[in-house]
């Protein structure tokens, strides 16, 4: 599976667009990384991606089909949404919200069958969260919250995966841990598109970038090629070295450093 | 040790059977008991008699026979048993509706007559009083088309100004709210033009009806008690699983394939049904609706599916309680009015979540 965006335009108005052209591709068992600024637009363009805003300008394709016309429920088939902000007010029990991506396929009076259960079954192992499954939401970390989210993502069986900050606020283990699962999910064979306020993260995924600027064309390619020294300044107004290493596997690697 | 659903689910249902036998035997006009055997001969013939006239059976035609050799404590058991049905659907219902307002407008002391249903109803009342005074005890069927009619016109007045208010924006539940609150406001003031000037009967009559101190058990308000049940509960039971995207962020949902607001839409109106029916059949017991949702959850979980059973057997058995509670009140010439049980029995309970330290609120 594709996704596809050409020449897209998105924002909350008619009047203002927040992003103009932007344009890149995503396909499934690869991993797409936003980068930007606060503010830039990151949310607003998973917005349109999502078909929660409609595009001002240009189009959404999956594998080639124009997805203006597309029901909710028939994009929730292909991708699935991971928000940033996701504490429901009542406390649920991890397996019961998980059980909630199986919405989509069970429908508005319909009641879940014990292969939705064993899909669940399966996106919580996926998630390595199986031991967290009669937990209660609210009472668990941060970072097994966002594997609980990803979980219930996974139970609505899509192709790709939309992460709004996957990693935001947590620790550096969670974010670690965190991270781990969505590699596992890319070599499953999911398109993962994700924003990160980390550049270090498009490396360690050796994915796809997208790097949205103010006032600046948006610039799509392979992370090495788009995190640069030069990119970053422009993007960030801060100055940042992009340091070259070999792991111990053999593998080159980069990271950034900031100069302070 | 964790009890499980559903072990608390038997228990529950143990409870219900254990205190409507106990209602049986509570005797209806004076306070006091009949003794558990007088309570079931004369169920066991109620429900004889009835089989016999819907079958045709000749012992239909001796009923008066029957009735007269039972004694005085059969009616008494009879209206008992009709009573307590009535009470326990009301209590599921209110709890039912407190729920779905809780979580669409997720607020715990969000009420269900917040639509306006509650002005409706109350409407409904202060014009059936006024039209037939003294006289509008006994007209429990034109009560109920002035309750409904006057709930059902208000929450479609409320949805339109909302609708027309929201412009092109879209229409959301908070705008529906905000009209809500200021359209029953104004309607409000203006019954109560009409009822601070009624005299001391009309506003006994008022109070009572309103209070639902007499209630009502012939066969057209179990029909429509019944009917109304149905059309609101059946919907909603059905829904129960799709209902907990409500209780999620709007694009969450969306991103699901789950339009919630059709779902808090649907729900908004069947809960406005619930209430209505809850507050016509058993006056003003509002207080259910705000405390069964919160034991349901810490008892239940927050799983829409649990909490269904949960709120619909446990409405039921606490408004039965207040009931049988209500009964050996001696007060006035009708009793006590179960709304004020309900008040009273509300405060322990809500001293005991918060003591308890379960959380049903995040």
């Amino acid at each position: 599976m594709k996704l596809e965006l050409k020449d897209v335009a998105c924002g909350y108005t008619k009047n203002h667009n927040v992003l103009e052209h932007v344009n890149f591709t995503v396909s499934t068992g690869e991993i797409c990384c936003l980068l930007g600024p606060n503010g830039v637009g990151k949310t607003t363009l998973f917005k349109t991606i999502l078909k929660l805003l409609h595009p001002n300008a240009g189009n959404v394709y999956l594998d080639g089909q124009n997805i203006a016309k597309w029901t909710s429920s028939k994009l929730a088939r292909e991708m699935a949404y991971v928000s940033q902000f996701h504490v429901p007010p009542f406390p649920y029990i991890v397996k019961d919200v998980v059980l909630l991506g199986r919405m989509n396929s069970v429908g508005y009076f319909g009641q879940p069958k014990s292969h939705d259960y064993d899909v669940v079954d399966q996106a919580m192992v996926d998630m390595g969260i199986e031991h967290l499954r009669d937990r209660i939401y609210t009472d668990i970390s941060g970072g097994e919250r966002q594997l609980v989210m990803i979980a219930r993502a996974l139970a609505q069986k899509p192709n790709m995966l939309v992460l709004d900050e996957p990693t935001a606020s947590l620790d550096y283990g969670n974010m670690i841990r965190v991270m781990k699962k969505i590699l596992a999910l890319k070599d499953k064979g999911y398109g993962v598109i994700m924003t990160t306020h980390l550049p270090d993260q498009a490396f360690l995924c050796d994915s796809k970038v997208v790097l949205l600027q103010r006032d600046a064309p948006i610039l799509f390619g392979d992370a090495s090629a788009i995190i640069t020294q030069k990119n970053l300044l422009e993007a960030y107004k801060v100055d940042v070295n992009v340091i070259e290493y070999v792991n111990d596997q053999g593998q080159r690697m980069k990271v950034c450093a900031p100069i302070i | 040790m964790q009890i499980g659903y559903k072990r608390k689910m038997q228990f529950l249902i143990l409870g219900i059977v254990v205190i409507f036998f106990f209602s049986m035997t509570v005797k209806t006009t004076v306070p006091g008991f009949n003794t558990p055997a007088e309570a079931m001969r004369n169920l066991y013939t109620w429900i004889e008699l009835n089989l016999a006239r819907l079958f045709h059976q000749p012992i239909w035609l001796d009923r008066f026979d029957v009735i007269m050799a039972l004694g005085g404590s059969y009616q008494d058991t009879v209206s008992r048993f009709l009573i307590s049905v009535i009470t326990f659907a009301c209590g599921m219902l209110l709890a039912l509706s407190g729920n779905i307002f809780q979580s669409v407008f997720r607020n715990p002391i969000a009420a269900p007559a917040m639509l306006g249903v509650g002005t409706g109803v109350h409407i409904g009342i202060v014009v059936l009083v006024l039209t037939y005074e003294t006289a509008a005890y006994g007209m429990p069927g034109t009560k109920y088309a002035y309750c409904y009619l006057f709930a059902l016109i208000m929450l479609g007045a409320v949805m339109l100004i909302a609708k027309l208010s929201s412009g092109k924006r879209k229409f959301s539940v908070f705008d529906l709210l905000i009209v809500a609150s200021i359209f029953s406001s104004v309607v409000g003031a203006v019954t109560s033009f009409f009822t601070y000037g009624m005299d001391n009967d009309l506003a006994l009559v008022m109070q009572d009806i309103s209070n639902a101190i007499i209630v009502n058990t012939d066969s057209l308000s179990l029909g429509i008690l019944g009917i109304v049940t149905l059309i609101s509960v059946l919907p909603f039971f059905l829904l129960r699983f799709s209902f907990n995207a409500v209780c999620f962020d709007n694009e969450e949902s969306s991103s699901m394939g789950v339009n919630t607001r059709f779902i808090k839409f649907f729900s908004l109106v069947l809960g406005s049904l619930m209430v209505v029916a809850g507050m016509v059949h058993s006056g003003s017991v509002g207080m259910i609706s705000l405390m069964v949702p919160f034991i349901s959850r810490s008892l239940f979980g927050a799983e829409s599916r649990n909490l269904f059973w949960g709120n619909l057997l446990l409405g039921g058995l606490v408004l039965l309680i207040c009931r049988d509670i209500a009964a050996f009140i001696p007060y006035g010439n009708h009793g006590f009015p179960i709304g004020g049980i309900v008040q009273f029995l509300s405060m322990p309970i809500f001293i005991l979540i918060l003591i308890s330290g379960r959380r049903t609120w995040e």
